[in-house]
């Protein structure tokens, strides 16, 4: 029983470390944002990386994620003769909800993965140390950009989800459920409003921020060699995809 | 001539958990002289040589770089210290999304204001003082062990430090090659009048290259003196040590 409590202590009180280290790292991040020196080539990098590269993945989720949409929607609401506003509600279904968890999911397999794995790699093998030592600031260096691409371009990438979704669902309504097309636009023109795709957006930012920090936390406090940044990239994806799940319930109540 | 620390370490203790992996360590580096610091692998050379520049903070003691204490130091006041230094990671910590070149035009870029053609003639200097040519375009996995150790060396040579830092610089190269670092030491050294502080286990490269030999053993500098002190000391422990013995007072485990 002591025992029990003891690994239950012990769980917390790494729970909490973790924490602070995570808002530590968060808080540095954010702060050479303003302090020089600046690597604007490096955020641009990033934002490649993170966003351009991030497309296809975002398109193919969005397309099927909006067309499986259609159809159980359609299902639903055919019941009481309400298939006409389908397209509205895939759209507020999108724009508010899996528009930003499905993309910031995707582009956390993707590339907070990669984050952890390359930052992890740079630690075991002192290249962060060699950045130190040449009075460059690793977190400047290495966990700013990222952060900021990634609180950038997931809103950006969030926007193209939202609309291939959308697309997808009426390809799904109008051409194989019959679904009037006129009825379908013009019901999201009525409903959708643009504090949906807005709400929406907040949080693609902040699932982007959450995906980042935590991939290049796991990567940039690696140890044990190749292991270790096998085992860091695993944390990181996992941790994070909780982490946004968590946060989106959190905002979502927030700004409900 | 008097002599000038340039480095003085002072009562250095450093744990990790339980396990105490310095101790206590008193440590001078004098100016304009190589110092070489020997001890078994897993010692904690190079913990101490991560405290020098700040890499890690100790648990208490001291280190005076030129007269202040780096380890009270907040990262900008580290950051202008270490612009005096140059360190050489025991597997050279080359970046590998780099080609050569830009590992040793890295530090031009971050802290001068140096044209390309100049860091690009700059960077061909650096790496013919420690015999290489046209590597600049290979990526640091194509390069062999001791050419990534000299890609390193001129990375760290590239803003012409005061203090250089070998971390193991001949270890895991053959013996040929292991001859050829060492040369490399002395002629920086000659080049440059830098200050060296070397760590390593390779007790030939050592007397080479030392003005200075200290032996770091249970977390602490038990020994130091000039290499010939060192050669004609009796010490049971010291004798096992560089004569490379398993039979002996130093345990293995
Ligand atoms: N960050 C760390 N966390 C925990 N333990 C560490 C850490 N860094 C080093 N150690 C431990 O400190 C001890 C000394 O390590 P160090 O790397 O300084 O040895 P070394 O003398 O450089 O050995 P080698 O000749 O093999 O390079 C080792 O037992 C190592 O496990
Ligand atoms: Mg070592």
């Amino acid at each position: 029983m002591v025992k029990v409590l003891e690994n239950v202590g012990r769980g917390a009180a790494s729970v909490v470390e973790e924490a602070g280290r995570l808002g530590i790292m968060l808080f540095q991040s954010l702060m050479w944002v303003v302090r020089p020196p600046y690597f604007g080539r490096l955020i641009l990098k990033q934002m490649e990386f993170v966003g351009v590269k991030s497309i296809t993945v975002v398109i193919l989720t969005g397309a099927f994620t909006g067309m499986v949409m259609a159809f159980q929607i359609y299902y639903g609401f055919n019941k009481f003769g309400a298939e006409s506003m389908v397209g509205a509600a895939v759209a507020l279904a999108m724009t508010r909800e899996l528009g930003p968890v499905l993309t910031a999911l995707m582009v956390n397999a993707r590339a907070g993965s990669a984050m952890a794995a390359e930052l992890g790699t740079m630690r075991v093998t002192e290249q962060i140390d060699a950045l130190a030592v040449m009075a460059v600031n690793p977190v400047n260096y290495l966990v700013t950009p990222r952060v900021l691409a990634s609180i950038i371009m997931l809103p950006v990438l969030t926007v193209v989800s939202d609309y291939v979704g959308m697309l997808g669902g009426y390809m799904v309504a109008c051409g194989l459920l019959k679904v009037n097309p006129g009825m379908f636009v013009g019901n999201i023109y009525d409903i959708l409003e643009i504090n949906d795709i807005f709400n929406g957006l907040i949080k693609a930012s902040f699932f982007g921020m959450i995906l980042s920090l935590v991939g290049c936390y796991k990567g940039f406090y690696t140890y044990g060699g190749a292991e270790g940044v096998g085992r860091a990239t695993t944390e990181a994806v996992v941790l994070s995809s909780i982490l946004i799940l968590i946060f989106d319930y959190v905002l979502t109540a927030l700004m409900f | 001539m008097v002599k000038k620390e340039i480095i003085r370490i002072i009562d250095l203790k450093k744990s990790f958990g339980p396990f105490k992996v310095l101790n206590g360590v008193n440590l001078g580096v004098e100016q304009g002289k190589t110092t070489v610091i020997l001890g078994r692998s897993g010692g904690g050379k190079t913990v101490l040589m991560k405290h020098i520049i700040g890499l890690m903070r100790p648990d208490s003691g001291k280190i005076i770089v030129e007269g202040s204490d780096i380890t009270v130091m907040d990262d900008i006041a580290l950051d202008r210290v270490r612009m005096n230094f140059g360190m050489c990671f025991q597997d050279a910590a080359l970046f590998d999304s780099m080609t050569s070149g830009e590992n040793v035009a890295f530090p031009l870029r971050m802290h001068t204001k140096k044209r390309e053609d100049e860091i690009a003639h700059i960077v061909r200097e650096k790496l013919a003082q420690v015999g290489l040519k046209d590597v600049e375009q290979k990526m640091p996995s194509d390069l062999s062990g001791g050419m990534r150790k000299r890609v390193g060396l001129a990375r760290a040579l590239a803003l012409d430090p005061k203090i250089l830092l070998f971390d193991e610089p001949t270890t895991g190269l053959d013996p040929i090659m292991s001859d050829a670092i060492s040369e490399l030491i002395l002629e920086t050294k000659r080049a440059t009048g830098a200050t060296l502080v070397v760590i390593s286990h390779d007790i030939g490269g050592t007397f080479k290259v030392a003005d200075k030999v200290a032996m770091l053993f249970g977390g602490r500098i038990v020994l130091e003196g000039g290499p010939d002190e060192i050669r004609a000391n009796s010490n049971e422990a010291v004798r096992q040590f560089i004569e490379g013995r398993a039979k002996g007072p130093i345990p293995l485990i």
